[in-house]
């Protein structure tokens, strides 16, 4: 029996794939992609490294960037101005919201200024609202921009944070950061913490691709898990032991979702920057943030694998590539026909 | 959900196509000059209104002012010269000039340059050879079509290198170098839907389904493919022309062809060698 190794590309191997390569060549392009086109309407969400890459793309000039709010310069970089969203079920609900289908029971939490914040978002309005009232129109104006961008993308990218959160015992709302850190809700009883399982992360997964394929039928979902350890975790476990817990779920999900759904990708950022090849220099000298180095790594991979590669000035126009002779008319591919057998309309 | 089809001989078959796959949609389709009157010159309430509210525009042309709100799944216009490299679209100015099909402006390139060199018509036809396909450049296009085909469509997303070895592998698949069969626009639809709105393991039924769809252009013309081409790509083929069906379905000759195209190009005051692309190639192979 030969080797079944045998018939492998280079990429199947370590050695070929990483061991040898300096660490700025490895390029795990991944096996199920598809090509990002000038007209796709991208739009983005998740965790604070999610941010990089919306930045990445709102600078690119070969895709479009789905802006469906006005981004403010001391705002998160994200398509509406929802904040980090560390985790699916957090996104899930805010979907449901945004249809109309769930009301958050408590999400004007004061401030000891005396302002409030909307919980939900407690990051984007750095002088929070004089009053309640205030903060739900804002809030209101806010989900009309998530439906629209929910319905008005092409491709979703999400950045999958971490699997701790903070909810409400009433009516399980998820809060990205636990009561108290940036502001209290009046009643800090009514909030717990819950350490989410592999099951209900795949499970939000699965529900939030299947509400994104009723809404809008023909957008793409591109997963990637956050490389960014957790700042702190509420669990019982050492935070580098908590860290892994929580990134190894989410990776895992996203390969079972993959697996699961056709129009759901997975894109490494996570394997490059935690890669042993870079030996932890992509990092910065905390050790969680990402390094520039370690940015770009990632956005250099992520425009050879999604076809970002050719020059600005090309995207608009049909690629001409090196023929033999100029025999042929650059307005060929023009050309409207007007062979009197052309049906010219349908259900008009 | 509602879709609307604006592009431009292929308008028929995607917005038959997307009507087969999807019945619960309302689809709609209208070519792009006819959209352009629509919205313009002649405005069509019933179109005005169902662009404004449709869900998605399958389109060629995106940069259309009037898709400026609309979603829009871009696929882009279908040609391939390789099996018909002598063909042109004949303009002179912004004149088109009507081909001996009697429909379009579809001429040959080796007629019309024969013409503007003063040869004779017996000439002209005698230059329909190996000898001279080869000279002009006609059998070194394939690779350079085949990248520019697949490139123009994947950088929209659209991967259609399997299926396009799959119509090689059929032998002729056009009727025209812009006019495809039927099936062709089938899998340009299916590839352009993958992943999105039909997933991998429905296909082959969607590719059954689109198997209903009509041939809107086989009633249309027909430009040979050159025997001597044909047979490169392993296919047979005779050096037959044909007008569409609104014009008899007439059949020509390679004979018949070139002194009805000389009796066109005679017609014609202004004719240069600038309203014909590839002129200088082809002129040396014809002096040579």
């Amino acid at each position: 029996m030969s080797n079944p190794y045998a018939s492998k590309a280079p990429e199947h191997f370590w050695k070929s794939a990483v061991g040898t390569h300096a660490a700025e060549d490895v390029s795990p392009i991944a096996a199920r992609r598809f090509l990002l086109a000038p007209h796709d309407l991208i739009a983005t969400a998740g965790s604070c490294f999610a941010q990089h890459v919306a930045k990445h793309l709102k600078a690119h000039g070969r895709v479009r960037f789905l802006e469906t709010e006005d981004i403010g310069p001391n705002q998160p970089s994200f398509s509406a101005l929802y904040g980090n969203i560390y985790t699916m079920r957090q996104l899930l609900q805010l979907v449901e919201e945004a249809l109309g289908e769930r009301h958050p029971a408590d999400i004007a939490w004061r401030r000891p200024d005396g302002t409030y914040v909307d919980a939900l978002r407690p990051a984007i309005f750095a002088d929070g609202f004089p009053d309640a009232a205030s903060l739900h129109e804002a809030r209101r104006r806010h989900l009309a921009a998530v439906r629209a961008m929910l319905s008005g993308c092409t491709v979703f990218v999400f950045t999958l944070g971490l699997t701790e959160i903070w909810q409400s015992l009433r009516d399980g709302t998820v809060y990205p950061l636990a009561p108290g850190v940036a502001a209290s809700p009046s009643n800090p009883e009514d909030f717990g913490f819950r350490n989410l399982r592999y099951e209900e992360v795949l499970g939000d997964l699965a529900q939030f691709a299947a509400r994104l394929k009723a809404i809008n039928p023909g957008a793409r979902i591109l997963l990637t898990v956050s490389p960014v350890p957790l700042t702190a975790t509420y669990s019982e476990e050492h935070v580098l032991v908590a860290t892994t817990h929580s990134k190894s779920i989410l990776r895992a999900a996203c390969s079972a979702m993959t697996e699961k759904f056709e129009h759901v990708y997975y894109f490494p950022s996570y394997e490059i920057i935690t890669g042993n090849f870079s030996r932890g220099r992509y990092y910065d000298e905390n050790l969680r943030t990402i390094a520039p180095e370690g940015v770009a790594h990632v956005m250099r991979v992520f425009d050879q694998t999604y076809g970002l590669t050719q020059p600005v000035a090309d995207a608009d126009a049909p690629p001409r590539t090196a023929r033999p002779s100029r025999l042929f008319s650059d307005d060929d591919a023009d050309v409207l026909c007007d062979e009197a057998e052309i049906v010219k309309t349908i259900g008009f | 959900m509602k879709a609307l089809v604006v592009t431009n001989c292929a308008t028929a078959a995607y917005t038959s196509g997307l009507r087969a796959l999807f019945p619960d949609w309302e689809v709609k389709g209208a070519e792009l000059n006819t959209a352009r009157n629509w919205v313009g010159g002649e405005p069509n309430p019933s179109f005005i209104e169902f662009l404004a509210s449709t869900d998605l525009v399958l389109t060629a042309m995106p940069d259309e002012p009037m898709f400026a709100g609309n979603a829009k799944l871009v696929v882009p216009a279908f040609h391939f010269r390789a099996y018909h490299p002598d063909s042109f679209h004949l303009s002179c100015g912004d004149v088109a000039i009507q081909s001996v099909l009697k429909s379009g402006n579809l001429h040959s390139r080796i007629a019309a340059t024969a013409f503007l060199l003063g040869m004779s018509r017996n000439d002209a036809i005698a230059a329909f050879d190996a000898g001279t396909y080869e000279r002009t450049g006609y059998f070194a296009v394939f690779e350079a079509e085949k990248t520019e085909l697949l490139q123009r469509f994947a950088l929209h997303g659209i991967d259609l290198a399997a299926a396009f070895d799959r119509w090689t592998q059929t032998g002729n698949f056009l009727y025209t170098y812009n006019h495809p069969k039927a099936s062709i626009f089938s899998d340009v639809l299916l590839q352009a839907l993958k992943a999105r709105f039909i997933e991998s393991r429905q296909m082959a039924s969607a590719r059954a389904t689109l198997a209903t769809v009509p041939d809107y252009l086989e009633p249309s013309i027909r430009w040979p493919v050159y025997p001597e081409i044909a047979a490169l790509y392993r296919f047979d083929s005779e050096m037959v022309w044909r007008t569409g069906r609104d014009a008899g379905s007439v059949s020509m000759s390679l004979e018949d062809f070139v002194g009805r195209s000389f009796e066109v190009l005679q017609t014609l005051s202004d004719i240069s060698a600038d309203c014909i692309p590839g002129f200088a190639q082809c002129r040396d192979a014809l002096q040579d």
